[in-house]
């Protein structure tokens, strides 16, 4: 919700809210969900979007338009798992 | 009764519902701004004032004068705490002998980075200034108005007399903010237009369409690239330009070059004494050989990604402008995207140099070793013996084509990391030529009836000791040999 929903306002964040949920429902339970989730152009305006709202002032001087998440690739899901332990 | 009492509720909560809608949102915090202390004027270079603007920037810009920690990078020494100066051509012998005939070939020290080019160019034997005042476009932000103003005599003139030309307070000043960014809003702008613009042009690339992550490679690229002088019949320097004419954003490659270079003898800059030849020369395509495809490139990353790291001071992000090998800063730029420790990471890099110093090793010594068979080709044709035509002119063009890849990877700063597989490729072609024109010339030597020996002494002394004004002498120590041991057996 945080990351993956708009959070702009309260209208916008109950429509994708929804939209999203039923996307996902749908899918689901149609046994549908692809072993390579990739995020959609949309998702990733929204992530970004979130990134900033929290970390307004840290970015404040830097490239913005550029993904957070190209270099902090440990936020993703799927890399998460990525960590040397040594 | 009832019914209005159940309109005013209703009028009530959808207004209370309004007001819980908006009231957040109107009462947020206005978005944070940055505190603008001063106005910096169109086309002012002096960095004090910038640096009232940009402090965090400013600050660490500053530390570019100060060294760097010694024994972080095995292959770049330049300007570490030690106050060592490494001389290239004892770090690489083969060099000396391929160089010798101008500048090059006396005096080629580690670089001192950004702050210190200026002094580093005063300090340098003169022959490495003769080119004349052209030599300033990367080393002055001055240079961009005296090209402007001054047009070809700016290329022509001595360097002595164009430098006089610059603020006494500034005559030592290396890159500088008005470099890269624009002074209205901090914003990243190409200000040699005279050399990277017009390359930019010739590769159809429009700047106004880059994005802010393209410029923060491209602003680098308007001096960490090879460049050509074109000479006029009097040996004067008349230009300026980069050969990237028949490449693409992204795939500037060594083949490209070699034939701009070739295609022009204007271009050819200097005579290599042991052949005789008129070359062209290569100098620091690090843009070129990171961009072409590599690794990093293609994920992406920015030539500002690794030697500008984003750090914090307060609660702010800022790039680092104490620009320098990731390799001396422990690789703290590396783990902001791998996850492995220092440690692991450096052990990777220096595999990579070392694997790539091994090859630029064989490929210099193949390609000098043609050297001084074309120079026992003449000596024999000096001596009224026939060279077989067909072959020596074979010879001589694989000759050239080993030199530039030898020398495009040797000028390169960053002993193959900027895109290791492409540096290997380079210098296995390189060193293919070379032993190609080897064969052609031991051939053409024999059918003279010149007996070549199996080991061709190279007569390294002869070329680096005693060189210059200061009388440089070869220090044998300082070497860079062959991390596999391989170019024994050659």
């Amino acid at each position: 919700m945080d990351c993956h929903l708009p959070n702009e306002n309260m209208p916008e964040h109950y429509v994708w809210k929804s939209i999203d949920g039923m996307k996902d429902l749908v899918l689901f339970n149609a046994g549908r969900v692809p072993d390579d989730i990739r995020i959609t152009e949309h998702g990733r305006k929204i992530v970004q979007a979130n990134c900033i709202r929290c970390h307004e002032s840290t970015v404040e001087m830097i490239n913005q338009e550029r993904s957070c998440t190209d270099c902090h690739r440990r936020i993703m899901h799927k890399r998460s798992g990525g960590i040397e332990t040594q | 009764m009832a019914l209005r009492k159940k309109g005013t509720l209703f009028i009530v909560t959808v207004a209370l519902a309004l007001a819980y809608l908006v009231i957040p949102y109107g009462c947020a915090p206005g978005k944070p701004e940055m505190v603008k202390t001063v106005a910096i004027p169109d086309n002012e270079i002096d960095p004090e004032l910038w640096g009232k603007a940009y402090p965090e920037e400013f600050e660490t810009w500053k530390k570019t004068n100060e060294p760097e920690p010694a024994g972080k990078s095995k292959y770049k020494r330049g300007f570490d705490a030690d106050h060592l100066t490494y001389d290239k051509l004892a770090e690489f012998p083969y060099m000396a002998l391929l160089f010798n005939g101008w500048g090059f070939g006396v005096e080629y020290n580690e670089p001192k980075g950004h702050s210190r080019m200026l002094r580093d160019q005063l300090e340098v034997d003169a022959s490495r200034l003769k080119a004349g005042a052209v030599c300033l476009s990367c080393k002055t932000p001055y240079s961009v108005q005296l090209q402007k103003q001054l047009g070809e005599d700016y290329y022509k003139k001595p360097y002595k007399e164009i430098i006089a030309m610059i603020p006494e307070k500034n005559r030592e000043l290396g890159v500088a903010c008005i470099d890269c960014h624009d002074n209205k809003d901090m914003g990243l702008k190409i200000s040699r237009g005279f050399t990277l613009g017009a390359a930019l042009d010739a590769m159809k690339v429009d700047q106004k369409t880059m994005t802010r992550q393209e410029k923060r490679s491209a602003v680098c690229a308007q001096c960490h690239v090879t460049y050509n002088i074109p000479k006029n019949k009097e040996m004067q320097s008349v230009g300026l330009f980069f050969p990237w004419q028949g490449s693409k954003w992204g795939a500037i490659t060594v083949e490209n070059i070699i034939k701009v270079i070739r295609s022009d003898d204007s271009y050819r800059e200097w005579k290599q004494n042991v052949t005789g030849y008129k070359m062209g020369f290569i100098r620091h395509p690090e843009f070129e050989l990171f961009s072409n495809k590599s690794t990093h490139w293609k994920a992406g990353a920015a030539c500002a990604d690794c030697h500008m790291p984003y750090t914090k001071q307060g609660v702010k992000k800022f790039s680092d402008h104490r620009v320098m090998s990731p390799l001396k800063n422990d690789m703290k730029a590396c783990m902001q995207c791998h996850t492995e420790t220092a440690a692991w990471l450096k052990e990777q890099v220096t595999t990579i140099q070392d694997r790539t110093a091994s090859m630029q090793i064989r490929a210099g010594y193949a390609t000098a070793t043609v050297a001084k068979l074309i120079e026992t080709a003449h000596k024999a044709q000096a001596e009224g013996k026939v060279i077989d035509k067909a072959l020596y002119d074979k010879a001589r063009d694989y000759y050239e084509e080993a030199f530039y890849r030898s020398l495009f990877i040797g000028a390169e700063n960053s002993m193959g990391f900027h895109n290791p597989t492409e540096a290997m490729r380079v210098l296995g072609d390189s060193t293919a030529f070379a032993s190609k024109a080897e064969g052609y010339l031991r051939q053409a030597l024999s059918k003279a009836g010149v007996d070549v020996p199996i080991k061709v002494d190279l007569e390294l002394a002869k070329y680096l000791d005693a060189r210059g004004d200061k009388k440089l002498m070869w220090d044998k120590a300082v070497e860079f040999k062959d991390p596999h041991g391989v170019q024994d057996m050659f």
